[in-house]
């Protein structure tokens, strides 16, 4: 079942699964050089040809972690760590495979499958660079060696900018608003750090109101959103005003990029437009609703009522919000089905939520795997020996919070988050989290550990509290009883010895939040009770971490 | 009066498979369009049924049924069958057919389209053109005095990735995107 969108927030079994598999992804090392290959989990095959590429599965695994991150903000390391992993790739020769490889136009143009062509305008067709070809080194634009600093490849720059920003949002921490080097044509070396790289998206896009070319020399709204989305978080991570350009670029595309019929409604939506042949690709009659739903998870954090008017013709268009209707999916990437469940969602739509929610439920093969089933994802009857890391990632977004949970990060990003109460050093994955907040009101941490393999219950562990107003006057109860395998660290963080299990904490730190941090001591008591001491103690985590050995993946 | 309809239908398959048939022997557009083994089947439930067989570059066109086409598409009737084809929107119309149950597929119904452009061809209706005017503020060439031009790195145009950047070259054909252009099997999401 689809995550709880329950308070207080908790990472279900899916959710926590599906961590557990971009954790692997993430965390195992693999080779994305130009000698390299990444490992075969990477999603290399989805939505082709635009985004059959191992990037794609680089950022959109990455839009998880901060609505991960807001069910549980008080414990963040995981998602730090992956998202750490996500963007270090993001400067590789793989990352920018087509950029650096896809020189000059395509010697196949007479050569692409049916499937690919109904990408290309019909007149185009047999004579024109399939969506996907980046053609860097064309005439007039040259050959750009730096992937990042390039009249086209916007779609690399903008969602490397939105990952970054993911990792911000989750760590707090500026290491890639440093200088780091992208690898480049011929293995060169660039150096580029994050507010440099939003400064150039923004003067280039100032520029260029129709919107960067996102290849040479193709203008995807699917694209330009996505590099908007990245704008418009780094302003609410930052305080900067860099997104006004996406604003301007929202009321162009209405004006430019839609065709409205003589009664008003939308006839299509472009999906993209290439300047240079004067030509917008779209799809005929209903078919357009695909172009429709493409960008929307990227335009509704900006601009609601656009997203709207755009969602309802393509569910319109599809037939997908009638009842009477089968939900067709003539085109059978899930991508598009998955993306209208998430704008339902978020535009509370739903009937149609619940019916596509059910048809992929039944179509999408959602499955637990591995030892213990501890993992989590959409196999797609693909029979590949990995889910689709591109497609699972967006119906994990379609299930993780709230209905407004992808919205939110994009508009009200919890910065205060870093100075509360934080749980850290938790052994994963071989304990799990589910629950991990800061009430205000109670002056608690809720903490649930979930330990997915049976082998590793009773195993001695220790945790730690970081940010605490006074380390020495926190007390903590687990299922009634009071836990006393403590240390203070300093006056701001403890230890908590104990042993792995599926357990429920209830920490009191006296934290009540941002202005009474003074609120602590006079509290403390009325929260810790007559709670019985826990029997967890120092000797029988001893005996325990003697008697249960390491097993998998803790080691 | 279903008689009728049913001929008509026939009709309509058979002249639409010869003009296909002559536009893939006249056009090198529409040769570089056809370009995998594949059959496409067009029917109704009324007894009607047309062919087309592609090869690359060439494609043959017949009556009846096929053994095993790549997609096919029926109406409930013939009637239906040739107004929608005829139609000057007739994807949205075959659509229309598909979410009211009065038609059906199997197969790749992406197929439709790639099908569906090919028979402009033949009834030139709809067919889709370059815009005379550009949209406002097309960007169609480098722009020496652009606030971002000195951070581009730009070298002379290139046709060809580099031959000697051998890493590259080998990297550039496990790409899903050059092994389905090069006639690879590939999936279909």
């Amino acid at each position: 079942m689809p995550a709880s969108t329950s308070f207080p927030p908790r990472l279900n079994d899916r959710a926590r699964g599906w961590l557990r598999h971009i954790w692997d992804k993430s965390t195992t090392a693999d080779d994305w050089s130009s000698s390299g290959e990444p490992h075969a989990w990477w999603d290399h095959t989805s939505t082709q040809p635009m985004c059959s590429l191992p990037r794609f599965d680089l950022h959109e695994t990455g839009y998880v972690l901060p609505i991960m991150c807001d069910i549980t903000p008080a414990w963040r390391e995981v998602y730090t760590r992956i998202a750490d992993g996500l963007v270090e790739r993001y400067t590789t020769f793989w990352a920018s495979v087509d950029w650096l490889t896809l020189i000059g136009h395509d010697p196949d143009q007479a050569n692409y499958p049916p499937e690919y062509l109904i990408n290309i305008p019909e007149h185009l067709r047999g004579r024109y660079d399939i969506p996907g070809w980046t053609a860097n080194g064309v005439e007039p634009w040259g050959l750009q060696p730096d992937p990042l600093g390039a009249d086209g490849n916007l779609f690399t720059r903008g969602f490397f900018n939105l990952l970054m920003c993911f990792y911000r949002y989750v760590s707090g921490d500026d290491k890639w608003e440093k200088p780091f080097q992208v690898s480049g044509y011929r293995d060169q070396l660039f150096e580029w750090d994050q507010p440099r790289l939003v400064d150039f998206i923004h003067a280039q896009w100032k520029e260029r109101p129709q919107g960067p070319h996102c290849e040479n020399t193709k203008v995807w709204p699917f694209c330009v959103s996505g590099a908007g989305s990245g704008l418009q978080l780094y302003d609410q991570l930052h305080g900067t005003q860099h997104a006004a350009v996406y604003d301007q670029w929202l009321e162009y595309a209405q004006q430019h990029f839609l065709q409205i019929n003589g009664k008003g409604n939308i006839e299509s939506f472009a999906f993209y437009y290439d300047p240079i042949e004067r030509t917008a690709a779209t799809f005929r009659d209903h078919v357009d609703g695909y172009a429709a739903l493409a960008p929307l998870m990227y335009n509704l954090p900006k601009n609601r009522a656009f997203t709207t008017r755009l969602y309802e013709h393509a569910m319109n268009k599809l037939g997908w919000n009638d009842p009477r209707k089968p939900i067709l999916e003539l085109h059978p990437d899930p991508r598009f089905l998955t993306l209208a469940i998430l704008i339902a969602r978020e535009l509370g739509d739903n009937a149609t939520e619940t019916r596509l929610r059910s048809y992929a439920e039944e179509n999408y093969e959602p499955r637990f795997w591995g030892e213990n089933n501890e993992y989590f994802g959409w196999w797609f009857h693909t029979g590949e020996p990995w889910p689709r890391g591109q497609l699972s990632s967006l119906m994990m977004v379609t299930e993780l919070g709230g209905q407004d949970a992808w919205s939110r990060i994009f508009q009200h990003s919890n910065a205060a988050r870093f100075q509360e109460p934080t749980l850290s050093k938790v052994d994963y994955p071989a304990l799990g989290i589910a629950q991990c907040w800061n009430d205000h009101a109670d002056g608690t941490m809720l903490i649930e550990t979930v330990c997915p393999r049976s082998s590793n219950r009773g195993r001695a562990t220790t945790w730690e509290i970081t940010n605490l107003p006074n380390a020495r006057e926190v007390q903590i109860t687990s299922q009634g009883h009071s836990v006393t395998t403590i240390n203070v660290l300093d006056d701001r963080t403890i230890a908590v010895h104990t042993t792995m299990d599926d357990r429920i904490y209830t920490v009191y730190t006296g934290y009540f939040g941002p202005e009474s941090l003074a609120k602590t001591a006079g509290d403390a008591d009325s929260v810790s009770g007559d709670a019985p001491t826990i029997t967890v103690t120092a000797d029988s985590i001893a005996q325990a971490a003697k008697s249960k050995p390491c097993s998998g993946s803790c080691c | 009066m279903s008689l009728f309809h049913r001929v008509a239908f026939r009709l309509v398959l058979a002249v639409l498979g010869l003009g296909l048939v002559m536009a893939c022997r006249l056009s090198r557009h529409f040769r570089e369009q056809v370009t995998r083994t594949l059959v496409v089947q067009v029917g109704s439930r009324d007894g009607v049924f047309h062919h087309y067989r592609f090869r690359p570059r060439a494609l043959s066109s017949h009556l009846g049924r096929a053994s095993a086409p790549d997609l096919s598409l029926t109406f409930d009737t013939a009637r239906q069958g040739w107004l929608t084809l005829l139609h000057p929107h007739a994807i949205g119309k075959i659509i229309e057919a598909l979410q009211a149950r009065k038609a059906s597929y199997t197969g790749n119904a992406v197929l439709v389209l790639w099908f569906y452009a090919l028979t402009r061809f033949v009834l030139p209706i709809g067919r889709t053109r370059r815009d005379r005017v550009a949209l406002p503020g097309s960007f169609i060439a480098p722009n020496p005095d652009s606030a971002v031009a000195s951070r581009i790195t730009r070298e002379p145009a290139m046709k060809e990735l580099d031959p000697d950047w051998k890493p590259a070259h080998v990297q550039r054909n496990k790409m899903a995107l050059i092994k389905a252009s090069r006639g690879e099997p590939f999936p279909l999401f």
